[in-house]
């Protein structure tokens, strides 16, 4: 193996790895890891064709980055004008695609060039004292922490419980969708009358879990009225919510 | 590293380089046209002997005497030349720095024996652990704010010392005299980037909040749904005609296995990320200086929608990434000799300008624009060459605008046409009648709109000052002159803030734009302040006095920007607002239309549901649907109204009765504040006129006004 073609061959093995573990859905850690490098590797390939080295390794970090975000934007395009649904299997092959075609590009073209050309590669060394290190780690750990928290903090805020109930005719049939959702923060039991023409014509008791959802089709037309009225156990005298044609 | 990311800049003066066609510096070459700033040589700004031409080296810009008083030894030398196939001078932050590269031309200043200003004290991982402090700090306020501090006195100022924490020291070490190497101000740059979009994301964590992110969530799922980039999206039917955002996100999705939420913020962060280091290095590169760069990028943190709208998942903060790439790549084709190498640039500039084209429409415009004027900015001052590449690529990114717009963007004429018939309005009512149309606005409180006066103020000033000295000392330097020229927008902007309808939010959204000149014009200006004859013996209090500006000037931007001081910490369900208006009960209930009414029905309601019915839930909320709400009664012409503008759904929200909407009006479409709140009778007046209730869920209830009942 030719060591200046080393980077190349890495970012291809990342690219169909990367690919490979979307396809057979691998767990997210893993393709959270591959994937990224999936989406970069295109970037830093064409980066090398097009820049060949040249600039500082900041600018070529930067115009990397950027041709690895306009690959979907342009491929993306062209499959669909192509007729290609934008589907996963399509976007894995167009940036798979994308790495291998600017491996051999880039392949091709150190191989034509003068040696001198690509001998001197600008090497990114990094020269970070330990203390310094310590440092920068502390603050990236803090940071995830601080993240953590938020996610956390807004994953329990507090906020008023409530319960949906909804009678929504089923457009094109004569049956409305009736259901209940309890969002209340704990188990609550309810009452739902269905009245038609004003007089109950069904009744179910509900105990539903937060989160739980009851629903059912009823016969339904806008001839007549016809309501819902949900009560909220053990007051009977108020409607809690009420839904329905007849006001 | 390279040498030229190695470099160490000790001076904040901006030196002069004269663009010429074919002897334009380039960063593998030394800047030798220039005059080296030698601590004897006096400084003479205002001297007849300051010859403008551009085929002289310029003496007034170039003699910086030492002007520091507590470290008279140590000179200021001239910028290194960027050389990045150099080897590089190895970097030791704790060590005195020697800021010449091996094979760098020896200067007058740089054959002096240096002796280097001692290290700074404050080192940027430090100050980076003070930002993630100050992230933490500003992140106590919001978790203070979701449990129902949201109006105390000390959370709002845990948030502000949050804020402190991360831009004064970033801002006082960029301002330092200490040495500081180019890796360093990069690490501050994308510190103080990522701290602010942290910020961001701790505001809201789990789910996009804010209108224009959910109506791109929408054209996201949309695209993930039927794999068609071009769905309708009926909350902003512009939007689906620039796909950019979504290409990119599905891709990113697709490959990693992130949800649409995860993904869509590492876009928009990596893009936000993006557009900064480009600008900066743009700056750096027009300036000749990484600090002025750096300086320019804090003035430009100013921008008062930066660390929000810029930094959100909208079309444009992709956009911005695509804009910055091609001026980079400008750049190197107006200086750059080799052609060869001009031609790989050409080729990243003309796929910068396609990607901005096809991402966001107001950001290809603008870059077009730009084109433009570098292309006759460099025609006027001599670069023909260069004119003509920048040119070419003027044409190209007009004639991609045009193509888009007449194949696929048709809608944008559309969508536009108000906008522009308001300016027209708003001119003609100037002219006219001498008076303003603008509505009145919700007001911010008086400090607001103190340190916004202030900011307004200071920013001109500076602006009249750099373009001054602009014009006084680099009227040959193209992009200098061209920034200048565009930073004069910033006085038309001024004028649309106070002269038309929407003139506050258009001024806000363009300001992104304007303060790109603006950013270096000024930090010119507070350069060649702190540099100048008058300051010179109080040098440090002078820079003191430019970063407490600075620092004063991006709390500006905070303070005035987004989020509006009514919602600047994350909280319960407020009435009419914008993120705190999207909480899980509206979320619930956008979704709940979906399922059970189907996309796109066409729905009255107000303003702070609005963003979570078009986005969670397809529809088509409606403007000017407030007649609807304004009246006890339901009356044949509230009726024949309604079905006229085809409203199939009306979303009552009872919660609108309890208090005064925090934006100002609380349904969309309005443009004058509400100073009374809405009786409750005017918005359960449905419920007695026999109209089918389809949904209740205590707060909001929906009425069906398709049916015979109705």
């Amino acid at each position: 193996m030719n060591r200046k073609n080393l980077d190349l061959v890495i970012a291809v093995v990342i690219a169909v790895l990367g690919a490979a573990a979307a396809a057979a859905n691998a767990p997210v850690a893993v393709t959270i890891i591959l994937g990224a490098g999936l989406i970069a590797a295109p970037g830093y390939l064409w980066t090398e064709v097009l820049l060949k080295r040249l600039g500082s390794v900041f600018e070529r970090v930067m115009v990397g980055t950027a041709l690895a975000l306009m690959l979907p934007i342009f491929g993306g395009l062209v499959m669909y004008a192509a007729g290609i649904s934008l589907h996963r299997d399509a976007w894995l092959g167009l940036l798979a695609g994308g790495t291998i075609v600017g491996a051999v590009a880039l392949a091709v073209l150190r191989r034509k060039s003068e040696p001198a050309e690509t001998e001197t590669p600008a090497k990114l060394k990094v020269n970070l004292p330990v203390r310094h290190a310590l440092i920068y780690g502390a603050a990236a750990v803090l940071a995830v922490a601080t993240i953590f928290i938020a996610v956390i903090s807004a994953d329990n805020q507090s906020q008023s419980g409530y319960t949906q109930l909804w009678m929504a005719p089923v457009k094109n049939e004569a049956v409305a969708s009736l259901g209940v959702n309890n969002q209340q923060g704990g188990t609550v039991a309810y009452r739902l009358q269905l009245l038609k023409k004003g007089k109950v014509s069904a009744t179910w008791n509900l105990t539903l879990t937060n989160g739980q959802t009851w629903q059912r089709d009823i016969p339904y037309t806008s001839k007549y009225s016809l309501a819902a009225n949900l009560y909220r156990l053990p007051n009977l005298s108020d409607p809690y919510r009420t839904v329905g044609n007849n006001g | 590293m390279t040498s030229s990311d190695a470099e160490t800049d000790q001076t904040t003066e901006l030196p002069v380089v004269r663009e010429t066609p074919e002897t334009a510096d380039t960063p593998e070459t030394p800047e030798t046209p220039e005059a080296p700033e030698t601590p004897e040589a006096p400084e003479t700004p205002e001297t007849p002997e300051a010859p403008e031409t551009p085929e002289t080296p310029e003496a007034p810009e170039t003699p910086e005497a030492p002007q520091v008083p507590e470290t008279p030894e140590a000179p200021e030398t001239p910028e290194t030349p960027q050389v990045p196939e150099t080897p590089e001078t190895p970097e030791t932050p704790e060590a005195p720095q020697v800021p010449e590269t091996p094979e760098a031309p020896k200067t007058p200043a740089a054959s002096l024996p240096l002796k280097v200003p001692a290290q700074s004290r404050l080192p940027a991982s430090v100050i980076t652990l003070l930002a993630a402090m100050g992230v933490f700090c500003a992140n106590a306020a919001f978790v203070a704010g979701r449990l129902g501090h949201d109006n105390s006195e000390w959370a709002n100022r845990a948030y502000w010392l949050g804020q402190a924490f991360i831009l004064i020291p970033i801002g006082i070490r960029l301002f330092s005299r200490r040495p500081l190497s180019k890796r360093d101000t990069v690490t501050l740059l994308v510190v103080l980037t990522i701290a602010e979009y942290l910020l961001k994301v701790c505001y809201s964590p789990t789910s996009f909040t804010f209108s224009d992110e959910l109506l791109q969530w929408r054209s996201t799922t949309n695209l993930l749904n039927t794999g068609n980039p071009f769905n309708v999206n009926y909350g902003i039917p512009v939007g689906p005609h620039y796909p950019g955002l979504q290409l990119v996100t599905v891709a990113l999705m697709s490959a990693t296995g992130l949800s649409l939420f995860s993904a869509g913020l590492v876009v928009a962060g990596v893009a936000h990320l993006l557009f900064i280091c480009l600008l900066y290095c743009v700056f750096t590169a027009v300036t000749r200086s990484h600090r002025v760069g750096a300086i320019s990028i804090l003035i430009y943190y100013t921008t008062p929608d930066l660390t929000s709208f810029n930094s959100m998942y909208v079309y444009e903060t992709l956009a911005l990434a695509f804009l910055g790439i091609t001026v980079l790549a400008v750049w190197k084709l107006s200086v750059i000799e080799s052609r060869q190498e001009r031609v790989r640039w050409y080729i990243i500039a003309v796929l910068g300008i396609l990607a901005t084209v096809i991402t966001h429409h107001v950001t290809s415009y603008v870059l077009t624009l730009t084109l433009i004027l570098l292309a006759v900015v460099c025609r006027f001052t001599g670069s023909r060459a260069a004119a003509r590449r920048i040119g070419s690529l003027a044409a190209i990114s007009l004639a991609g605008v045009a193509i888009w717009i007449a194949t696929v963007a048709r809608y944008t004429i559309t969508y536009f046409t108000p906008t522009v018939q308001g300016m027209v309005n708003g001119l003609n009512s100037l002219l006219g009648s001498g008076t303003s149309s603008a509505p009145s606005t919700s007001l911010s409180p008086l400090n607001d709109q103190l340190l916004e006066g202030v900011g307004i103020l200071a920013t001109t000033v500076l602006l009249v000052y750099g373009c001054w000295q602009v014009w006084k000392a680099y009227k040959s330097d193209s992009w200098i002159v061209a920034m200048m020229v565009g930073s004069l927008v910033w006085f038309g902007d001024l004028a649309l803030r106070v002269g038309f309808p929407d003139g506050q939010e258009l001024a806000g959204r363009s300001a992104t734009f304007v303060y790109i000149p603006v950013s270096v014009i000024t930090a010119v200006a507070l350069t060649k302040y702190v540099n100048s004859a008058v300051v010179r013996n109080w040098r440090a209090t002078a820079m003191a006095v430019g970063a407490i500006a600075v620092i004063t000037l991006q709390f500006d931007g905070l303070a005035n920007g987004w989020p509006p001081y009514w919602e600047r910490l994350a909280g319960p369900y407020q009435v009419a607002g914008v993120e705190r208006s999207t909480g899980p009960e509206e979320i619930a209930m956008a979704q709940w239309t979906l399922a059970k009414l189907g996309q796109g029905n066409k729905f009255a309601t107000d303003i702070g549901n609005y963003p979570s019915l078009a986005g969670y839930g397809y529809q088509n909320p409606l403007q000017n649907v407030a007649y609807l709400f304004q009246s006890p009664t339901l009356t044949p012409a509230i009726v024949l109204a309604w079905e006229q503008q085809g409203v199939q759904y009306i979303l009552a929200d009872n919660r609108l009765s309890q208090s005064l909407p925090v934006g100002g009006y609380y349904f969309p479409g309005q443009t004058t504040n509400t100073d009374q709140k809405l009786p409750l009778i005017d918005l359960t007046k449905f419920n007695s006129s026999g109209i089918p209730r389809v949904f209740d869920d205590g707060n909001i209830k929906i009425y069906d006004v398709q049916g015979p009942a109705s």
